[in-house]
């Protein structure tokens, strides 16, 4: 498996998913903005990859990566990466504030 | 735009295919790649079907687009282990004389023959049975041009080529049979003559 190249379009596409993350956290709070993270996020981070960058789909689709095997390797790295920083940030706020209903 | 279009390509033969701008070659080739939809398509490798949304991942054919497909701020040295694990691919093309040089650059930095050479020797050195190469010599220098074809003299001993380009005379150089698609249908050519009657030359050659 080319893991190597699933990384690359993953630091290609993050920018976009997280731009559009930090945009929900200000309007709808911590816990929204990680669902979002983990689905309209992804989305619209293939939508402005598609848009800004659709020819390099080919670097992918040569080493046999279809867009949706990107897709599925998105969703769960943002998968593995996403619960641990959600569950550090709400440990940290109910350490420090005590009251986890503020997010 | 295509209507009838049918042929066979075999290890060791290239297949050049020509025609007018706007008739389809580009198309066509992604419609075997199984980057675009087809009404309908019919495609077998050694007798055996193949669905165009399986050619991605089955990893049969590679394909050389039009324009650049790497991502621009990569440096040369990081895409080659991202293309091959095993060292022996990886310095088949780091020990490549015209790569060596640039190594270090970065895709947004090279030159439109370098980019082209290096883009054709990935996906050549790719283990794939097919390849298609759309336009592999547009607007590159005379030495580039000398060394992708010397490279795909060599591959074709493993793999079988498809390739579309308006530099009709370095195509015809390489090709061992050729087609002309015209009006939606294609037909087999032999020579220059052929393609001024079918109307793809100008009647006049200097």
């Amino acid at each position: 498996m080319p893991i190597r190249a699933y990384l690359q379009f993953y630091k290609s596409i993050i920018p976009f998913i997280l731009m559009f993350t930090l945009l929900s956290f200000f309007i709808f709070g911590l816990v929204p903005s990680f669902i979002i993270f983990l689905t309209i996020g992804i989305f619209i981070g293939f939508l402005t990859f598609y848009l800004i960058k659709k020819k390099e789909f080919y670097f992918y689709y040569n080493l046999g990566i279809s867009k949706w095997k990107l897709f599925r390797a998105v969703f769960l790295i943002n998968l593995i990466l996403g619960v641990p920083i959600v569950l550090i940030i709400l440990f940290i706020i109910s350490f420090f504030i005590g009251d986890i209903s503020i997010i | 735009m295509l209507k009838n279009i049918s042929f066979t390509c075999e290890t060791g033969e290239i297949l050049g295919i020509f025609g007018r701008n706007g008739c389809g070659k580009s198309s066509l080739l992604k419609l075997i790649f199984g980057a675009l939809k087809a009404n309908e398509i019919d495609m077998r490798i050694n007798g055996v079907s193949l669905k165009p949304n399986e050619v991605i991942t089955k990893k049969r054919i590679a394909y050389l687009p039009q324009h650049s497909f790497l991502p621009r701020n990569l440096r040369v040295r990081d895409i080659i282990p991202i293309y091959f694990q095993s060292q022996e691919k990886q310095d088949a093309i780091f020990y490549d004389p015209l790569i060596a040089q640039i190594a270090a650059r970065r895709v947004e930095e090279l030159s439109i023959g370098q980019l082209r050479y290096f883009q054709v020797l990935l996906i050549g050195n790719l283990d794939r049975e097919f390849l298609l190469l759309d336009e592999p010599f547009s607007m590159i220098d005379p030495l580039y041009k000398d060394k992708i074809c010397e490279f795909l003299e060599h591959l074709k001993q493993e793999k079988g080529i498809v390739i579309t380009d308006h530099y009709y005379r370095d195509v015809l150089g390489i090709s061992t049979k050729n087609i002309i698609i015209k009006d939606g249908i294609n037909q087999v050519i032999h020579s220059e003559e052929e393609l001024q009657k079918m109307g793809y030359l100008p009647r006049k050659l200097d």
